[in-house]
């Protein structure tokens, strides 16, 4: 075996054809070809003299210190097609506690599970259990003896649970961290709720969704995270467990009622950082609740608003009632023609703004205020009068008065010119780096002059009536771009393609229908060093021949799609009785 | 500004701003633990780096050399592989070879920062892809025996979504 090169399995004779030794464990020569090494390693290697230059073949790379490390940033999921590769990224994952422990055990769904059930198998040292659609009418020995002990996440979705069954489970987890209850809890009458008590002193994050179980009331848990997900439980006892943990509650997801703005309003101990009130009615009747919600909570520092509409006026007071806020995401309800968010003025920490303006202003103006601090901002208006001529958004100025912006994103808006964005976005000090452009219009149509050369580094345009011209100017103005979406761009050409930065990383193109084979070619072959993944959807020019011709393209994923044509919409003709 | 001289595994020397040489935690201890000195004229012999992959870190070090320290172990943040800033990505856009071999002497030089950053590029050509598709990245060889691939499947019955 000694003489034989490692990969192919020739002969080696020395000296006829030089061959470079690995320094790891295997110890194999490899001729200088079939390892793959340049000329100057090769001769390094292969001179005999005793250098100190270490080279390990692909096979020991695999068994040193390189991988751990690498898999330790890889989820549960990856870590399973990590094991599949070789037998020695097997061993490395099963020899490692830390690995081993990330993967997800998953019962199988619909398992009946009962004091007789003996699950075969199963990763003695799994942390993460999810039990799907799983009626659960008793546990076994093997749950407590041990088993239970280590986990710290348990994920019930969709089960059936027999209330005394699932206080004994949760009796065995002394290290649960986080409990997501997506199931439902079977209480029989014979049932004792009144002598229920859990200790759980490591759970942190509780989701719930629809769970009306008393149990709940009587967890004895330093809770942080309450998520409430979906129609309310039982009002008593989303009540009696949020007093039951005021003391440590940072984050609270919860729909949003009088009756609980009633509790949390008596709350002393209460000190929310994050708040995610939704309404599930769409009334107007939130806006004093909320109001009533930063009065009572001034130390939130994040405001999630989903479902709500809130008025300019009460944004103001918002942000007067919150002077740590750095994070707010609301839809905004302001019928006036014209309309001005004032609010900014009150919150001069915002970092990350979504704002939704699903209202009757024809014209948003920005333009005047500034934010200090924002890194994010996603403006999205009106979708449901995408008929409707779009909101008129003036923002050139006020982009200016954000210095430290890096994600940028509108939908459905139209601007003033190109320039109100790409001035900002472009130019080579500016701060941006990710922009997202969805059905963006541009009222004077003035040729786009990019400034550039800008650092952006992902750029993604949906339905935006850019012409080629446009398009290969910002693409010259966007050397540095690593990731590039483009949808419904009927004006993206083989031309425009050919001006994209050679560093791009993540390509992809949905429904531009003069993009051919050969463009999409020439695009990977220039950007194959970086080029990661290319995928092409509905694009109805490209044929499996761009599969075939970059299928030798080490490393690049490609992945092409079409849908399936849907046949023509033929109305049926009315027939009017007599 | 003091300089010191480092010798490489193939002979060749370099002379290094001291404050850069210090970014690796190996040098660092032969400066200030060892009591090595620099202003004898004498190289420091780096007997298991290359000349052009240390040529390679110099670049890398002299870059980073004022970054301030990084905060204490978060491992929310230790886990990410999203978070490379640009200057690094563009640094390590090179072949596979000198990706591991930057690796490799960064490991012996012990510069956290560097490994880290080699780590989170190499998880990053793994995530999203099949077990094929990695054998293909990394051009090794599946060498599991006929059948072996389906009894992991078997085994790992706890481990993947499917239904009965």
């Amino acid at each position: 075996m000694d003489h034989l090169c490692g990969t192919c399995s020739l002969a080696i004779v020395p000296p006829a054809k030089p061959t470079a030794p690995c320094s790891g464990p295997c110890g194999r020569r490899f001729h200088p070809d079939c390892a793959g090494l340049n000329s100057l390693t090769a001769d390094v290697l292969t001179s005999g003299a005793d250098r100190g230059l270490l080279w390990f073949c692909a096979e020991c790379r695999g068994s040193g210190a390189v991988w751990p490390p690498i898999f330790k940033l890889l989820n549960g999921t990856e870590l399973l097609d990590v094991r599949r590769v070789c037998r020695r990224w097997r061993d490395l994952v099963d020899d490692c506690a830390e690995l081993l422990e990330r993967i997800p055990v998953r019962f199988p769904e619909r398992t009946w599970i009962d004091e007789e059930y003996r699950p075969r198998d199963l990763p003695r040292k799994a942390r993460i259990v999810s039990m799907r659609h799983c009626i659960v009418n008793g546990i076994g020995g093997w749950w407590a003896g041990g088993f239970a002990e280590r986990l710290y996440n348990l994920q019930l979705v969709g089960c059936q649970v027999r209330h005394p069954v699932l206080v004994e489970m949760l009796r065995h987890m002394p290290n649960l961290f986080l409990l997501h209850m997506y199931s439902e809890v079977d209480v029989r009458p014979e049932d004792d709720l009144g002598e229920v008590r859990v200790r759980l002193p490591g759970l942190k994050q509780l989701a719930v969704h629809h769970v009306p179980w008393e149990g709940l009331m009587a967890l004895d848990a330093p809770l942080e995270t309450l998520i409430q997900d979906g129609p309310m439980w039982k009002q008593n006892v989303f009540n009696g467990l949020l007093k039951a943990v005021q003391g440590t509650l940072k984050v609270l997801q919860w729909g949003l009622n009088a009756e609980v703005m009633e509790v949390i309003s008596t709350l002393d101990r209460l000190r929310l950082k994050t708040a995610m009130p939704f309404n599930m009615c769409f009334s107007k009747e939130e806006e004093p609740l909320i109001l009533r919600l930063t009065r009572a909570q001034p130390s939130i520092e994040e405001l999630k608003i989903r479902l709500s509409r809130l008025s300019t006026v009460a944004l103001c007071e918002v942000g007067r009632n919150l002077p740590k806020l750095t994070e707010l995401s609301v839809s905004v309800n302001d019928d006036s023609k014209v309309s001005a968010p004032s609010f900014l003025e009150f919150m001069p920490g915002l970092k990350d703004l979504y704002l939704n303006y699903s209202t009757n202003s024809r014209e948003v103006i920005f333009n005047g205020y500034k934010c200090a601090h924002l890194e994010k901002l996603d403006l999205q208006f009106n979708l449901f009068l995408s008929q409707s001529p779009p909101h008129h958004v003036h923002l050139k100025q006020f982009l200016n008065n954000c210095p430290v912006l890096r994600r940028l994103k509108l939908t459905v808006c139209a601007l003033n010119s190109w320039s109100d964005v790409l001035t900002f976005a472009l130019q080579p000090q500016s701060p941006l780096r990710h922009l997202t452009l969805n059905a963006v219009r541009a009222l004077d149509r003035a040729d786009l002059r990019p400034p550039g050369p800008s650092h952006l580094r992902c750029l993604r345009l949906s339905e935006c009536d850019m012409t080629s011209e446009d398009l290969t100017r910002l693409f010259t103005a966007c050397p540095q771009l690593t990731e590039i979406r483009l949808a419904k761009m009927a004006t993206v050409t083989g031309a425009t393609l050919g001006s994209l930065s050679p560093w791009l990383e993540r390509i992809t193109l949905t429904e531009c229908s003069h993009v051919t084979d050969q463009a999409v070619v020439l695009l990977a072959t220039r950007c194959q060093r970086a080029l990661k993944q290319l995928t092409l959807v509905d694009c109805e020019l490209i044929t499996a021949a761009t599969q075939a011709a970059l299928g030798s393209y080490r490393g690049l994923q490609v992945r092409i799609q079409h849908s399936p044509k849907m046949p023509a919409w033929v109305p049926r003709p009315v027939d009017y009785p007599c | 500004m003091s300089t010191i001289k480092l010798e490489t595994s193939d002979g060749v020397k370099f002379t290094v701003k001291t404050q850069v040489a210090k970014c690796s935690g190996t040098i660092r201890t032969m400066l200030e633990d060892i009591g090595i000195n620099p202003q004898d004229g004498e190289a420091i012999p780096l007997s298991n780096v290359h000349s052009t992959i240390l040529q390679k870190i110099l670049v890398w070090a002299e870059h980073h050399v004022d970054d301030p320290e990084p905060p204490r172990e978060d491992a929310d943040a230790a886990k990410r592989t999203d978070d490379i800033c640009s200057w690094d990505e563009d640094f390590l856009k090179v072949d596979q070879r000198t990706l591991f071999d930057v690796m490799l002497a960064a490991n012996y030089l012990d510069m956290k920062q560097l490994i880290a950053v080699c780590c989170k590029t190499v998880a990053n050509m793994i995530k999203g892809k099949t077990a094929d598709q990695i054998r293909r990245t990394f051009n090794i060889e599946n060498d599991f025996p006929p059948g072996e691939e389906d009894k992991i499947r078997l085994r790992n019955q706890f481990c993947e979504e499917r239904s009965r």
